[in-house]
């Protein structure tokens, strides 16, 4: 059953086409990694996706209805996003941002929060793992537990689909693999749909289970991420020789790059 | 829980203070008119001297200061907002340099003595010319960068102030008085419906900026973010913008040029407050009206019985506490 | 006979009333207040410095005005100040904030506007106006007469005789020239001269142009040092004819500012007497 269907989605920035008749479906319950090379097109997708970007064809359906059809509040109710980049100088603390993530709910006349958007709020704290930081000041925070921050603001949000542009770039592996282990718990637990752009391909193939390979504004191939992550597909896509081996850990697919000096006969 | 207790009563200090205030500066001025007797000039009608200096100079001045310091401060709160930017402030877009260029158009062409109204009309219409401009070239060219209208507000500002100077050059050196008055900003408005018009735009305008509280607590977030989260980025961009250059259009074309009002305390209020607009516009908006207030008083008290012009007072005074509070943070941190 | 005596007190109340009336508009302004130097100047040589209630910061001339109480500054009027002095009169000029002027109308104030004269002819319009106004016209009179007859008596331009030409700085950095603007205009050309400016706008001058037009002689009425620097400058010029000639004279600017008729006579005849030399 898709939860969110895309059918040849094309979009680009005033007049440069990047994106070219994309075509893909997300299930419900599906943790998806959207990856491929720089300028390939994958900030463009979550922008077109999300209504960022106005799309110049195709169409988005999200459990069967345009995308385009919703207000811009029903779509916030639905859709969530965790982007790369979040302003570091906020004079908020952690709990003012996450209670953020609850204006999709409120109109311009209910200026204050009521108690269930607070209870919603502690509940999305404590999924993210943040509940302890619920008084701290935004800006005083680290990298990983800025991004953890963000994810409980978007989980406040409720939405079906959780999107996330490039969560991990920035962290150091540790925090990486916490915020991936986030995120598979709350995939697995609560059930969320994830649409994640990831730029390391290790990660995507431990944590994601389907993968969504894109090359110069189109999809090269989709699927798990044994079916993706092959050699010749990534010669063919990063224009780079690589090996590709199994985890010893979980099996799943790793790729080992292949310096030059390795690369004579 | 316990920092919103604590910046509800920082709003009570701030509402509580403006009374006093106010009975504080209508008790300055060259004629001594102790306490005791302001009270009973209220109650009493009165054709004495005392009560004309009262209610036809002092308290309409009062009020003007209360008004115009709303009004400056509100707007700068709210170009700061949709811009994401502390260093904008009412005037970086413009508004008062075409202001003033209306005015001294209406002064070198001799309207100003005409018609008395000449000069409020004239500056309120330069500065609506300069916002139309910028609203009409950011709506063609349909500018997603909040960026490019705030480069774009610069420029404009840019040229209304050499259009101006090219104006005062060429200006006669009575006219040049004249123009060189209002460029300083004043409080004295002889047209008392002005000043009460003022105020009744600047609390509405309060009133109305409560309407976009989500919006810029949004927008502090980013665009994208702010779009995710479900506000209309580009038409509330365009409302707050409109909101922001009324209230500055309205002032300036009153009083004149007064600045730093804008810059300086929704910068303070922030500090004290946070960041959060359900608190910072209402602060701002009282902070802005006794700031004002007191260097009212400080501008009619200092060299009295003269009157130093108040755009001096708000400069000194306001960039003096700014970088105080700035030095203090640094070091606190 | 009862008719005649009642119609006669009605006659003779009317006459009453209609002499008081008379009267009271004849009583002239006991309590002025002036705005600006030039006026305060000129209400004293019309000899009611003791009627004069307020005067600005600036005013200095004649020296008693100084003790006065001062109720504006050279950008601001305190109107509260002058409010609380109960003045039945309020001169100024177009220099005065008109915001400021407009206020003291709105609080019942009588406020009389004096324009700037450009030429002789108006300063003493309006030395007369201001006579009248404080029931001094005789003396007003009698003031323009003896100026106007110091004027006439300097030796006139016959019409054969070419006039030297020369220019009044009036400002430097920018250049500022006095045209048919300024009152200075007319007493260089009643002192027997010919500016060369005088059709030169607002003032706003290029010395380019002034060097190219090369008068007889320059007169700077700039104050203190400025005026010795440009007058150096000005006689730096090789081929300049005043810097030759030794033409180039610095003037006191307190007489040559905002005279009175008798100032502008006194003015008049130093140029005059400067101009002679060059003819």
């Amino acid at each position: 059953m898709a939860l969110l269907k895309i059918d040849g989605l094309s979009a680009g920035y005033g007049g440069r086409p990047v994106l070219k008749e994309v075509t893909f479906s997300v299930q419900a319950g599906g943790f998806l990694g959207v990856i491929g090379p720089n300028g390939s097109g994958k900030s463009t997708l979550i922008k077109a996706m999300t209504r960022f970007l106005p799309v110049s064809a195709g169409c988005i359906a999200l459990n069967g209805r345009d995308l385009h059809a919703l207000s811009l509040s029903d779509l916030s109710r639905q859709v969530a996003v965790v982007n790369q980049h979040t302003p570091t100088d906020l004079q908020l603390s952690v709990r003012e941002y996450v209670l953020l993530g609850r204006l999709p709910y409120r109109n311009r006349w209910h200026l204050w929060e009521n108690s269930q958007d607070g209870a919603i709020v502690d509940n999305a704290m404590a999924l993210a793992g943040v509940g302890a930081l619920a008084a701290r000041r935004f800006s005083e925070l680290s990298g990983g537990e800025r991004q953890s921050v963000v994810i409980a603001r978007a989980l406040a949000q409720e939405p079906r689909v959780l999107f996330l542009d490039e969560p991990t770039t920035h962290l150091d592996i540790r925090h990486q693999v916490a915020l991936l282990d986030l995120l598979r718990r709350l995939n697995r637990e609560q059930g969320l749909t994830l649409v994640a752009v990831l730029h390391d391909l290790n990660l995507a193939a431990e944590y994601c289970d389907r993968l969504l390979l894109l090359h110069e504004g189109g999809i090269h191939s989709q699927g798990a991420p044994g079916e993706v992550l092959t050699y010749e597909t990534l010669e063919t896509v990063y224009k780079t020789i690589v090996l590709v081996g199994a985890s010893p850990v979980s099996g799943k697919p790793v790729v080992y790059p292949v310096p030059e000096e390795s690369r004579k006969g | 829980m316990r920092r919103r207790f604590s910046r509800n009563i920082g709003l009570i200090v701030l509402l509580v203070a403006i009374p006093p205030a106010v009975l504080g500066a209508l008790s300055v001025g060259a004629a001594g008119i102790p306490l005791k007797q302001l009270l009973a000039q209220f109650v009493s009608g009165g054709g004495t001297v005392e009560h004309t200096i009262l209610f036809r100079l002092r308290l309409p001045r009062s009020v003007l200061a209360l008004a115009a310091g709303g009004a400056l401060s509100l707007s700068g709160v709210l170009l700061q907002g949709l811009f994401r930017n502390p260093l904008v402030a009412p005037y970086t877009l413009g508004i008062s340099g075409g202001a003033a260029l209306g005015v001294a158009l209406a002064i070198v062409t001799g309207l100003a003595t005409a018609l008395s109204l000449a000069l409020p009309v004239a500056g309120f219409t330069g500065a609506l010319l300069v916002v139309a401009l910028i609203y009409g070239l950011n709506a063609s060219r349909r500018i997603r960068d909040v960026q490019g209208m705030l480069l774009m507000g610069v420029m404009i500002s840019f040229m209304a102030s050499s259009l101006f100077m090219l104006v005062t050059a060429l200006s006669r050196s009575e006219d040049l008085n004249g123009i060189i008055f209002w460029i300083m900003g004043s409080l004295d408005e002889p047209h008392l419906w002005l000043v009460y018009g003022l105020a009744v735009i600047s609390v509405l305008g309060l009133g109305v900026s409560y309407l976009f509280v989500r919006e810029l607590n949004a927008m502090a977030l980013g665009e994208q973010d702010a779009h995710h989260l479900g506000v209309d980025v580009d038409r509330a961009r365009t409302r707050l913008f409109l909101l922001a250059s009324l209230l500055t259009g309205v002032t300036v074309s009153v009083t004149g040029v007064i600045g730093f009002v804008g810059l300086v305390v929704p910068h303070f209020i922030r500090m004290v407050f946070g960041g959060d607009h359900r608190y910072v516009l209402a602060a701002s908006f009282m902070g802005g009206a006794l700031f004002l207030l007191a260097c009212d008083v400080i501008a009619r008290l200092i060299i009295a019985p003269l009157e130093l012009p108040i755009g001096v007072i708000t400069g000194l005074v306001g960039g003096a506490l700014f970088v105080t509070a700035l030095v203090q943070k640094r070091r606190g941190i | 006979m009862k008719h005649i005596n009642r119609w006669m007190i009605i006659a003779c109340c009317g006459f009453c009333v209609g002499v008081a009336g008379l009267a009271a508009q004849q009583t002239p302004p006991q309590r002025i207040i002036s705005l600006a130097p030039s006026l305060t100047e000129s209400l004293a040589n019309l000899g009611v410095a003791a009627r004069i209630v307020g005067v600005t910061s600036f005013c200095s001339r004649p020296a008693s005005v100084k003790q006065i109480e001062k109720v504006a500054s050279a950008v601001d009027v305190n109107v509260e100040k002058a409010l609380m002095l109960k003045p039945d009169l309020i001169v100024t000029t177009k220099l005065t904030d008109i915001k400021d002027v407009r206020k003291l109308q709105s609080l019942g104030l009588r406020v009389e506007i004096f324009e700037q004269p450009r030429n002789f002819d108006q300063l003493c319009a309006q030395f007369r106006r201001l006579g009248a106004l404080t029931g001094q016209s005789t003396q007003a009179d009698s003031l323009i007469g003896s100026a106007r007859a110091a004027v006439a008596a300097l030796s006139p331009v016959a019409d054969s005789e070419a006039r030297p030409k020369a220019l009044i700085q009036i400002g430097a950095d920018p250049l500022f020239v006095a045209t048919q603007e300024s009152l200075m205009n007319d007493m260089l050309k009643r002192a027997g001269g010919q500016n060369i400016a005088e059709t030169w706008g607002n003032g706003l001058a290029s010395r380019e142009r002034v060097l190219a037009l090369n008068p007889d002689a320059v007169f700077i009425v700039t104050m203190g040092v400025a005026g010795k620097q440009e007058q150096a400058v000005w006689e730096s010029y090789p081929s300049f004819k005043a810097a030759q000639k030794k033409a180039v004279h610095v003037v006191d600017a307190y007489l040559f500012c905002s005279p009175t008729p008798a100032g502008f006579a006194r003015a008049t005849a130093i140029l005059a007497e400067k101009l002679k030399p060059l003819r």
